[in-house]
């Protein structure tokens, strides 16, 4: 009880109330402008966060992405133009409404759902956090070892693209973590004699990169094709918005529910929350064929996911250290920097602490609601905003922030060139969460191996001996063994036969 | 830019050959068997074993070795995809030696006159934002950035 008092009083000072309203409206603008990714929005953060106290940092990140994800609803449902890619499951949707002159009920339901799941989200993550981090206390280095592996298995398979090349991508990301003096030996690798690599490539920077310069390489390229003029939302945005809840509670909670636990599953976040759920949506319709003509159902069901699964995903990243998407990922890296190190010991060490993490995310969807009907009717004006000035704008912005992370060049370096590698990889389809998992997750497996092997004095069958431990090895162990089954037989069946044409 | 699927497989092939060979040669730690190379030395391997389907998949589809998207026709995008690049590179060149106002008003001001905006507006922005990051990331949050000429001035 004292612990939610004093995580009260650190939630409600006004530096951090000030925090919260700014990154409220950062994340709103951002997300509402297309080709401005949630994520973006988290690195570019990241630099403005180093001299605040660690609530206020993580307020400014919870809060601006969780406006993010909405907002980008809003040129989605004008334009069609989705402003985040979490909103582009429904965007089409959206718009078919639009032009039927329903855009305030399309619009009304993306805001009002989101908050919704986005609150259910952060239900869930109130309850499964702490006792997922009490179970984990029972973690040695075995169990570590497995649950990062899972974790890593996790990111190729639910990305959604060809699992060879996620591999690839995930190989990438392992081998851009050893680069440096950290490991468990202590001997340099990969640094060709440059002091700077000594110290790694640091893991923002190279987020920065994908996510950031990627994206504004992208924006670049299409800065010349004709933007529409948004008409303005006239009616009453939220009306009628409680009586959709009870006409499909369904598919709030169904939504919901999935949204969150693919935020938990790591690697997967609120832009794959939202596709999959748009999907089961429109397959357990009873009206599945209104489907894309302007139906309010799908948008009520990704709507709900993809915030939900903001909240997912600081799950395994509260405990475990272990990103649930590309945000916390992100944030993790925070996190570390402000003392918060992720792990079991943090729900006991520092309750308060993540009692005030758990009022944030309700604060941040409850404060959601109004400044987002404040963006709706701002969108013109926002919409409106010069990509020429944008642009150079953030990419200056990545700069400062790479150079100011480690104060080195290197990061000016290293976003320059992960932007290139992010476009590359995007245009070839090379998915990008394995890559930032194995290269956050690379020194966890890498140092969870080492140790559990150098207890086990190399023999290997002391991984399975703990129960987790055996548990998540066997999974482990199977679910690699499918994936290869499954390879080997499509390799099989689809070589090339002798056509009889 | 659609490169086909096995010049990344031969890339990447050639790569995690590279880097197993590297690998490779570190030494063990004292009293185990593997060391600071294993780690690498594995993703090598995984590497080019990853490679090998990606090399067949990529000669099955034969599709073109290099496929150009729709923006790669127009010289105008190769520009401004040129100097959105040459930004940071310029930056970290020339950052140091005349500081980062004079370098950040240049690339912003180059940049946003490229991609369209009218020069006056460019200028001014370019102006502005400049000098609004180095007050808010020099002085505010106090991070070094290079006062070049600007600091032999302000002294």
């Amino acid at each position: 009880m004292t612990d939610l008092l004093l995580a009260l009083e650190l939630v409600f000072d006004p530096y951090v109330l000030a925090v919260i309203a700014g990154s409220a409206v950062y994340g709103m603008l951002v997300g509402a402008i297309p080709g401005l990714t949630a994520t973006m929005a988290t690195a570019l953060l990241v630099p403005v966060t180093f001299f605040m106290p660690p609530i206020p940092a993580v307020a400014a990140i919870v809060t601006a992405t969780a406006m993010a994800i909405f907002s980008g609803d809003i040129p989605g449902c004008l334009l069609r133009m989705p402003g985040t890619p979490a909103s582009a499951a429904y965007t089409d949707e959206a718009y078919a409404m639009t032009r039927s002159g329903r855009a305030e009920t399309a619009l009304g339901a993306g805001l009002f759902f989101s908050a919704l799941g986005g609150l259910f989200g952060t239900a869930v993550l109130i309850v499964a956090a702490p006792a997922l981090a009490d179970f984990a206390l029972n973690f040695s280095s075995y169990e570590y070892f497995w649950l990062v592996l899972l974790g890593l298995s996790c990111a190729v398979f639910i990305s959604g693209a060809q699992v060879t090349k996620g591999i690839a991508a995930l190989l990438i990301g392992l081998l851009i973590s050893c680069v440096g003096l950290q490991n468990p030996a202590g001997v340099p690798r990969f640094t060709f004699g440059s002091v700077d690599l000594m110290g790694g490539i640091n893991a923002i920077n190279v987020m920065v990169g994908l996510f950031a310069v990627s994206e504004v390489m992208r924006g670049v390229l299409t800065i010349r094709q004709p933007v529409e003029v948004a008409r303005r939302p006239s009616g009453n945005v939220l009306a009628g918005q409680l009586k959709l809840l009870f006409t499909y509670p369904k598919s709030f909670l169904r939504g919901s529910v999935l949204g969150t636990v693919i935020g938990i599953l790591p690697g997967a976040g609120a832009d794959i929350a939202a596709w999959m759920s748009y999907a089961v949506s429109k397959r357990f319709s009873k009206t599945p064929e209104k489907f894309g003509t302007g139906h309010v159902e799908g948008i009520i069901e990704s709507g709900s996911a993809n915030n939900s699964a903001l909240a997912g995903a600081w799950v395994p990243a509260l405990v475990f250290g272990i990103p649930g998407d590309s945000i916390t990922a992100i944030a993790i890296g925070v996190l570390y920097l402000k003392g918060l190190n992720p792990g079991p010991t943090l729900f006991i060490e520092q309750a308060p602490q993540m009692y005030a993490i758990f009022l944030i995310f309700i604060l941040a969807n409850i404060v959601m609601i109004p400044l987002g009907l404040a963006t709706i009717r701002a969108a013109r004006q926002i919409l409106l905003l010069p990509r020429s000035l944008l642009s150079p704008l953030i990419l200056m912005f990545c700069i400062v922030g790479a150079f100011a992370i480690e104060n080195s060049l290197l990061g000016v370096l290293v976003i320059l060139v992960f932007g290139v590698i992010g476009f590359v990889m995007e245009e070839n389809g090379f998915p990008v969460a394995p890559l930032i998992l194995g290269l956050i997750l690379g020194p966890m497996l890498e140092d969870h191996f080492f140790t559990s092997m150098i207890k086990a004095d190399g023999n290997i069958l002391v991984f399975f001996e703990r129960p987790i431990a055996g548990v998540l090895g066997g999974l482990a162990v199977v679910i690699w063994a499918l994936v290869l089954l499954a390879g080997l037989r499509r390799a099989v069946t689809s070589a090339p036969r002798p056509s009889a044409r | 830019m659609r490169f086909n699927d096995a010049f990344f497989g031969a890339v990447l092939l050639l790569a995690g050959i590279a880097i197993a060979w590297a690998s490779a040669g570190h030494p063990p730690m004292p009293g185990q068997a593997f060391g600071a190379g294993s780690f690498p030395l594995v993703i090598g391997v995984a590497l080019a074993v990853t490679a090998l389907p990606l090399i067949l998949s990529g000669l099955r589809q034969r599709s073109p070795a290099l496929g150009l998207s729709d923006w790669a026709r127009s010289p105008r995008c190769w520009r401004d995809l040129a100097l959105t690049l040459a930004a940071p590179a310029v930056y970290i060149l020339v950052a140091d030696l005349i500081g980062f106002v004079p370098t950040a008003f240049a690339i912003l001001l180059v940049l946003a006159a490229t991609l369209g905006a009218r020069l006056a507006t460019a200028t001014v922005f370019a102006a502005v934002l400049a000098v609004g990051l180095y007050l808010g990331f020099a002085r505010g949050l106090r991070v070094p950035l290079p006062r070049g000429w600007l600091g032999l001035l302000l002294g």
